[in-house]
């Protein structure tokens, strides 16, 4: 029935009637192509961020599998999971023979130990270290020491009664007044001329009563993966080591994610300057007109104590003489908390030569960093049995993920050693344990006896213990010679574990790298079978179920892409129909004509068949090639990453997309699709025409 | 001579509802190959209903239509318009051309859908029925840059382009000025002559019946026999 005559005839009406009907062709076309472009450029984006957001989590830390115990309560969350607290997702006991036993899986490449926790970290404040150092001084009698730190001490205090005068009379309570009587007592001049009298006893009032009011609580809590450092650093592309070196191999050891160390733990007052720097250079905002920024500066001029106070009276006359030779602010009447407030009244105009005073002469005084790189991190740990535990870890240094180090996402974890991380978890191997007890011997470490009945059973021991540790419910070195848990601390320290040791106990999850990634499920799989088969008692799970909603986003974003791809072609579809149903009406008499003269049915169905066809094939092509030369263009050129988040998406600073056979089949069938389905009705009503109809008159 | 349409006791009865409406009411009539027909009558009398009925567009109630040689009433749908591409042709009150398409494709049309007509063949059929009714210098033009006289002549171009057995034209001087209708007849007329191709046409112009070699005149529905001009005899075989 269908012959090239009729294909001849039938394209040669179609792009008649289109040319003879230009604007509605146009129309239509317009949504045709609008809809490919958005199939084509779309799915492209799409699967090219599911490409590098892949590589931004299996190359920094997820690896393509992890596997962990089969017993979990809840499922792994790499990210974070929407549980709030800890998520318990159970533990790897023998994490050596899990990897023995893995390794001999073919597709399996390496398998890295890991234990994902939050703990708390006490950053110490300024009086805090002060007060440390001037009782070391008392207690060395060390005179000049004595003196100078006392005065650090005064003018911290000072600066705090300087702040009462300012307060509301109104607003007062009775803790408030006490308070208020704490901090005048420790800045009159009797406290300070009686101190030597009474060393001691004034410390201790010092400690007690003025270091917690002197600023908020410097506790952060920090996410860390403890794990195998030497082979995470081998096994994940994206490690790198931004200051200070890696954890030496085989020592325990702690590092910063470099995003965290200079957004949480370096100087507040600085943070904001690099912020707004930031968004000045970066982001052309204005502090004129960004309220954001404002806020920053008027929060900087408020806390001006952060500064002020790790100043001592040497570094303050210096500060002092440096901001009026080189920023000509302040005179020799005016108190240096008015100077500083005034300079850390930063706009547009004075921010840049600021900025660059702040870090020429003023942070050279300051902490800038809370805990220094080579310098000792506490942290605070609950053991899986509930008990607090305190660690002192050596902080090596600060990496980043390669081109993510914008991204909070996978700015989030920092990294610790698998044996600290074991300790503070209270899960030491019987021999570590017994390690541990023989250092402790050696160095004159007194074991005080143990009430809580878990921590026996666990068979945990501090790895390298705060002596002075306020934590309640730990009391174990009340008793203890302080030198001597020092060089037991120093000690383990400087243990060298070999990788057997590293791999020998408990883990919590691992990663898996693959050979050949195109095998994923399938391997995934394997590992599930293997477990079940020699009773492993773990579970395997892709990196995107492993990153929670993280992994989820592009499924997310790709079902709403759908959504709008779907909802544009409706809106074509119901357009087509239309227009081609009130075609098909204004064209009766000429279909009942063609249907007299000897048209069959299908001839008209073919006839409107191949109009829309043409349309969408012709407006389709040009939008498909539209599309792929966005996308090739944009492949060459890149998309910048504007936010954060969408550095780690784009694993980088810029996504540079490509084009896939699969996107211009997938455009094609929609369209396809599209028109036969809005030519239905018309046809339907084509079809129904009678030769009759052709001799109707015309009105 | 044989008859190649016949009617025989035709009824049509249009239903409107509750109404039934007769337009054709028993009309008996036979019609010979390559005669020059006219179908007159007054409006409404049933003219057109029955060159539909010829024309296989529209179906009787009752009676039998048979064109060369089949009862229309026995075919499907399918073979009424398979019979109306090889066998008729047809020329309409309102030209009825395809607007999209030029004066060749319009009169080419038909040859396409016959499916089996080679291009060079085609071309060759077309030009030269276009030159015969006298067009060949609009080949390429629209029809809506013709005269209504052109454009019927387009018309009848298309009718006998497939040479068919019949061709029917209902009114087709109608939409036209005396004059030109007259050269549309005489048109017609001069393809009847050349060919043995049979025309049927109805109009109720009386000047334009005289071309015709017989005249059936129609009232209610019927045969006017009183009025009629039999100028040939009825041989009817029931
Ligand atoms: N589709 C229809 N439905 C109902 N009645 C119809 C229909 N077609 C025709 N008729 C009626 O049948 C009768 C014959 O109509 P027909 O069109 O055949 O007359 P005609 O001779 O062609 O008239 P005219 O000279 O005005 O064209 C008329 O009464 C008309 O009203
Ligand atoms: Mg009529």
């Amino acid at each position: 029935m269908f012959s090239v005559f009729f294909a001849e005839i039938l394209i040669k009406i179609a792009i008649r009637n289109l040319f003879s009907a230009k604007l509605k062709s146009l129309i239509l076309g317009s949504f045709v192509f609008a809809g490919t472009i958005l199939v084509v450029v779309g799915n492209s984006l799409l699967d090219s961020i599911d490409d590098s957001m892949s590589r931004s989590i299996v190359d920094s830390f997820s690896g393509h599998i992890q596997v962990y115990s089969d017993s979990a309560k809840d499922e792994l969350s790499l990210f974070g999971g929407m549980i709030m607290g800890r998520e318990d997702i159970g533990k790897i006991d023998d994490f050596a023979g899990i990897r023995n036993e893995l390794l001999k899986i073919d597709n399996v490449l390496s398998v890295i130990p890991m234990g994902i926790d939050t703990a708390l970290v006490q950053k110490a404040n300024t009086i805090d270290v002060e007060l440390a150092e001037l009782r070391d001084a008392v207690r060395t009698n060390n005179k000049p020491k004595i003196q100078a730190k006392s005065r650090h001490i005064r003018r911290i205090v000072g600066l705090l009664e300087g702040e009462l005068k300012n307060l509301d009379n109104v607003a007062r309570t009775k803790d408030r007044q006490e308070d208020e009587e704490h901090i005048r007592r420790a800045a009159s001049a009797v406290f300070w001329s009686d101190f030597s009298q009474d060393p001691l006893a004034a410390l201790e009032f010092l400690e007690n009563k003025i270091a917690p009011l002197s600023l908020e609580s410097q506790d952060i809590f920090l996410r860390y993966i403890g794990t195998n450092i030497e082979a995470f650093k081998a096994t994940f592309p994206l490690f790198e080591v931004v200051k200070g070196n890696a954890v030496p191999n085989g020592r325990r050891g702690f590092m910063f994610n470099d995003f965290i160390y200079e957004t949480q733990i370096k100087h507040k007052v600085a943070v904001r300057i690099d912020t707004i720097k930031k968004a000045r250079d970066e982001e052309n905002r204005m502090l004129a007109t960004d309220e954001e920024l404002q806020q920053l500066v008027r929060q900087n001029v408020a806390q001006f104590k952060e500064v002020a106070f790790q100043l001592d009276d040497e570094e303050t006359a210096m500060v002092r003489q440096h901001l009026k030779d080189k920023l000509n602010l302040g005179t020799d009447e005016q108190e240096f908390s008015i100077i500083l407030q005034q300079f850390l009244e930063m706009n547009d105009d004075n921010f840049s030569i600021r900025e660059r005073f702040f870090y020429e002469y003023i942070t050279p005084h300051l902490a800038l960093y809370a805990i220094p790189i080579g310098g000792t991190l506490t942290i605070t740990g609950l053991t899986r049995a509930g008990y607090v535990r305190n660690v002192n870890v050596p902080v090596y240094g600060t990496f980043q993920f390669k081109s993510l180090e914008k991204s909070a996402l996978s700015g989030g974890q920092n990294l610790m050693d698998m044996m600290t991380f074991r300790d503070l978890y209270g899960f030491g191997t019987a021999d570590r344990v017994e390690e541990n007890a023989e250092i402790k011997k050696e160095f004159g470490v007194v074991e005080v006896a143990r009430e809580n009945a878990d921590e026996a059973l666990f068979g945990g021991e501090d790895a390298a213990i705060v002596s002075d540790s306020a934590t309640t419910g730990f009391d174990e070195f009340k008793n203890v010679d302080l030198q001597g848990a020092q060089r037991y601390t120093q000690a383990l320290l400087e243990r060298i574990y070999t990788s057997d040791e590293i791999n020998t106990g408990v883990a919590l999850n691992a990663a898996i790298m693959l050979k050949d990634p195109t095998r994923l499920d399938e391997t995934v799989a394997v590992i599930n079978r293997v477990s079940q088969e020699k009773n492993l008692g773990i579970q395997a799970v892709t990196w995107r179920a492993a990153s929670g909603l993280v992994g989820q986003f592009i499924t997310l974003v790709r079902a709403v892409l759908y959504v709008a791809i779907f909802i544009i072609f409706v809106v074509a579809l119901v357009i087509i129909n239309n227009s081609m149903v009130m075609a098909t009406l204004e064209r009766v008499r000429e279909i009942g004509t063609m249907r007299a003269i000897g048209a069959q049915r299908g001839f008209v169905l073919w006839m409107l068949l191949v109009e829309t066809a043409a349309i969408s094939l012709f407006f389709g092509g040009v939008g498909a090639m539209a599309g792929s030369g966005l996308v090739l263009t944009l492949g060459q050129v890149g998309i910048p990453a504007g936010a954060d988040i969408l550095v780690f998406l784009f694993s980088g600073p810029r996504l540079y997309p490509f084009l896939a056979p699969i996107h211009l089949v997938i455009a094609f069938f929609v369209l396809l699709g599209v028109s036969v389905a809005s030519t239905f009705y018309p046809a339907l009503i084509a079809m129904r025409v009678t030769p009759l109809q052709a001799m109707q008159e015309e009105e | 001579m044989n008859a190649i349409v016949t009617l025989n006791e035709v009824v049509k009865e249009y239903r409107l509802g509750s109404v039934v409406v007769p337009a054709v009411r028993g009309v008996t009539l036979a019609i010979d190959t390559g005669e020059f027909l006219s179908i007159a009558g007054p409006s409404g009398s049933g003219k057109t209903t029955l060159l539909n009925l010829i024309g296989c567009v529209d179906t009787a109630t009752r009676g039998t239509v048979t064109v060369d040689g089949q009862n229309t009433a026995t075919l499907s749908e399918r073979a009424l318009t398979d019979l109306r591409l090889h066998k008729l042709g047809f020329i309409f009150q309102s030209f009825n051309l395809i607007g999209v398409l030029n004066v060749f494709q319009n009169v080419e049309f038909p040859l396409l859908l016959l499916g089996n007509v080679s291009k060079v063949e085609r071309t060759r059929r077309v030009e030269k029925i276009i030159e015969q009714v006298g067009l060949s210098e609009h080949i390429r033009h629209r029809p809506n840059e013709l005269s209504g006289g052109q454009r019927q002549r387009v018309a009848i171009a298309r009718a006998l382009v497939t040479n068919p057995r019949i061709v029917l034209a209902d009114e087709p001087t109608a939409n036209l000025d005396s004059v030109t209708g007259d050269k549309i007849i005489q048109l017609m007329k001069h393809m009847n002559d050349n060919q043995d191709t049979t025309f049927i046409f109805s109009t109720h112009d009386p000047k334009v019946t005289r071309y015709a070699d017989r005249v059936i005149r129609l009232k209610d529905g019927q045969i006017d026999d009183e009025n009629g001009v039999p100028a040939k005899p009825l041989a009817v075989s029931a």
